[in-house]
């Protein structure tokens, strides 16, 4: 049996961490928010416009081996998400496209598209740490998630408030969450996602903060899944083009087959 | 010139044109060249007898972006066997067919074809593809009754497919809408096909509908067609209860016959990523139990017909294991006749454009069985993609 499809669980990993974590405010307050004010600014400045990207994602097997995918992205505020892989050749040309929790991917040998849909988003993106339902999350964690202030603290030499999250669904990929927030730059530093039973499924830490457009962006995300240490994944974006023009036909069924 | 001569040409062709620098011409021409080598090596043993056949297999697709939505797209296949590839009626029937018992059912032979090739002309709203294209639709994951043109090998259902010369238009009715009219030629008009399907998203899962009328051809040499056969049906997928589910079915009538067939499935994962799928078929014009006609069996090896009992079962358990290798167990059963088949499989990613696969093959049945007739094999597959 072809097992192809459950390695090509990809998705618009770019766009949940663009989303999630995009747009911050350099607008320090003088006193410290709390908890919710700062998700809501948080969620404030993750709301993009449009956005075009290139990025690789960069997996490191413990036995030394590493495996380079990179790909194009482009997405229309939070709903609207499509990426194509450019390299390697196996992956060329494979597509992906989420319409709110919706997601399909295109698998060029076959030229046929399948939905990928329930437990299939805890598969791993292209063998990575990444899930496919990393990707089709909402970004809005307001919306999902009641915050508590935990702390100050300092990572990475940036000071930092730690905000301790529960789910207010029970539907969403993680039931609870603790972020680092850079209190200066408004950028997350990291992030651990836990499980209902409290177990700690992933850590991610963001590094290479740039400014662009305005905005404090991580230009690069380490991903730890803690349910198994063969893997490493790093996210690097190489280009990231914040308001760009983002034809509505990029996101269609039509276009995820056919690419033009 | 020559079939060969000509593919050679082509083949030519496309390396020279990928190889030219396109960058002058990049405003109006988007290339681009891919494929993969593949070799694979495979040993079957059929009662006392042993056969190896070996086989490359050489895919070359080129696709070009031309402006404006149009798009030309052509897979190059050049396919080497060597080893026994006479393929025998003992290999594929059982012991109580006797029909052709001792006859060559055919020979594996070199081939070099167009896997597709089609142009695309069209605007966002509507598409004409003309050519040798991809017809393939369907949710299930093994057996789409919807699929009729090129149904999958039930034994690896993800790999390479023809296409199918034809004529579609493509509507746009939304982002997850269109309205697919198809006409595919088969010498007279009047044999030829026609399809009609219309998919939409409604509420969460992904709805399709269609109305298709086709003409099989006979599994028997020289025998013509099957006779006009309508189809009608459509599928359904989405996620239930946290599952992965789907729906798939056609009801048929040829001349006098009149059957259905359905696929339900769903999948599953666990956290630590092993995937759970299982998917049941039921073919209405299958028999509850053996021993299955000549002409079941016929059909059933050229492709015409998906199975010979009336249920099958198909489960697949696949995890990864250290990342780079995926461990998978297949099985199909058939419960009327109460044999099976198990495919275990172990994929090594060796590098980043170098895949291994090893597949077995093992019969678990009686010797009339669907699943029967004492054959065990396998095959290790390397694949290099460019």
């Amino acid at each position: 049996m072809d097992n192809r499809f459950i390695r090509l669980t990809p998705s618009n990993i770019l766009f949940v961490f663009v989303l999630f974590f995009g747009h911050w405010t350099t607008d320090e307050s003088s006193a410290q928010p709390t908890a919710e004010e700062i998700l809501r600014r948080v969620d404030e400045n993750m709301t993009i416009r449009t956005a075009r990207t290139r990025a690789v994602m960069t997996i490191t097997y413990r036995g030394g081996d590493v495996r380079e995918l990179e790909f194009n992205s482009w997405g229309i505020g939070t709903e609207k998400s499509f990426l194509e892989f450019v390299s390697p050749a196996r992956d060329a040309g494979s597509r992906f496209l989420r319409l709110d929790d919706n997601m399909w991917i295109f698998l060029p040998r076959a030229g046929k598209s399948v939905r990928i849909q329930g437990h299939m988003l805890r598969q791993g993106l292209m063998g990575s740490d990444f899930s496919y339902g990393d990707a089709s999350e909402n970004p809005s964690m307001s919306e999902d998630y009641d915050a508590v202030l935990e702390r100050s603290d300092t990572l990475s030499g940036r000071p930092s408030l730690v905000l301790y999250l529960t789910a207010k669904r029970k539907d969403v990929s993680y039931p609870s969450r603790r972020i680092w927030v850079d209190s200066e730059k408004w950028v997350p530093l990291k992030e651990e996602r836990f499980a209902r039973s409290g177990k700690l499924l992933k850590t991610a830490l963001m590094s290479d903060i740039r400014e662009i457009g305005g905005r404090w962006y991580p230009f690069r995300i380490d991903l730890n899944n803690a349910l198994q240490s063969e893997t490493k994944t790093s996210l690097q974006f190489l280009e990231l083009d914040f308001n760009a023009d983002v034809p509505d036909y990029i996101f269609t069924i039509r276009h995820l087959e056919s690419g033009t | 010139m020559s079939q060969s001569g000509r593919l050679r040409a082509i083949l030519f062709a496309l390396f020279i044109v990928a190889a030219i620098d396109v960058g002058s011409a990049q405003a109006q021409l988007d290339t681009r060249l891919s494929g993969y080598l593949e070799h694979q090596y495979s040993l079957t043993r059929t009662g006392d007898r042993w056969r190896q056949i070996d086989y490359d297999r050489f895919r070359a697709d080129f696709n070009v972006r031309a402006g404006r939505g149009s798009r030309a797209s052509v897979g190059v296949i050049y396919q080497l066997y060597r080893g026994d590839t006479r393929l025998e009626a003992s290999d594929f029937l059982p012991d109580g067919i006797r029909f052709g018992r001792d006859s060559v059912l055919t020979v594996l032979k070199n081939q070099n074809f167009l896997n597709h090739a089609y142009i695309v002309l069209g605007s966002r709203l509507i598409e004409v593809t003309a050519g040798k294209q991809y017809l393939t639709w369907g949710a299930a994951w093994v057996f789409n009754p919807t699929e009729l043109f090129r149904p999958k090998n039930a034994f690896e259902p993800g790999y390479d497919r023809e296409g199918v010369g034809a004529i579609s238009v493509r509507l746009a009715l939304g982002p997850m809408s269109e309205l697919l009219a198809g006409f595919i030629p088969n010498g007279r008009i009047d044999n030829s096909g026609r399809v009609v399907r219309l998919r939409h998203h409604i509420s969460g899962f992904d709805v399709s509908g269609l109305v298709a009328s086709t003409t099989d051809d006979s599994p028997r040499p020289f025998s013509g067609k099957l006779g006009r056969r309508l189809v009608v049906g459509g599928d359904i997928t989405g996620e239930l209860l946290g599952l992965g589910v789907w729906s798939e079915a056609t009801w048929s009538r040829r001349g006098d016959q009149r059957w259905g067939e359905l696929t339900i499935g769903g999948n599953y994962s666990l956290s630590d990523g092993t995937l759970i799928l299982l998917e049941a078929f039921f073919n209405g014009r299958g028999k509850s139990n053996g021993p299955y006609s000549a002409q079941s069996w016929l059909e059933k090896f050229s492709g015409v017909r998906r199975t010979l009992g009336k249920t099958t079962i198909v489960g697949l358990l696949s995890r990864s294991m250290g990342q780079l290798w995926t461990i998978g167990f297949a099985t199909l059963v058939n419960p009327g006749d109460g044999s099976a088949v198990v495919i275990p499989s172990i994929s090594y990613s060796f590098a980043d454009n170098v895949d291994l696969l090893f597949n077995g093959v093992l019969n678990l049945g009686g010797p009339d069985d669907e699943y029967g007739f004492d054959q065990i094999g396998g095959f290790l597959r390397g694949r290099i993609y460019f």
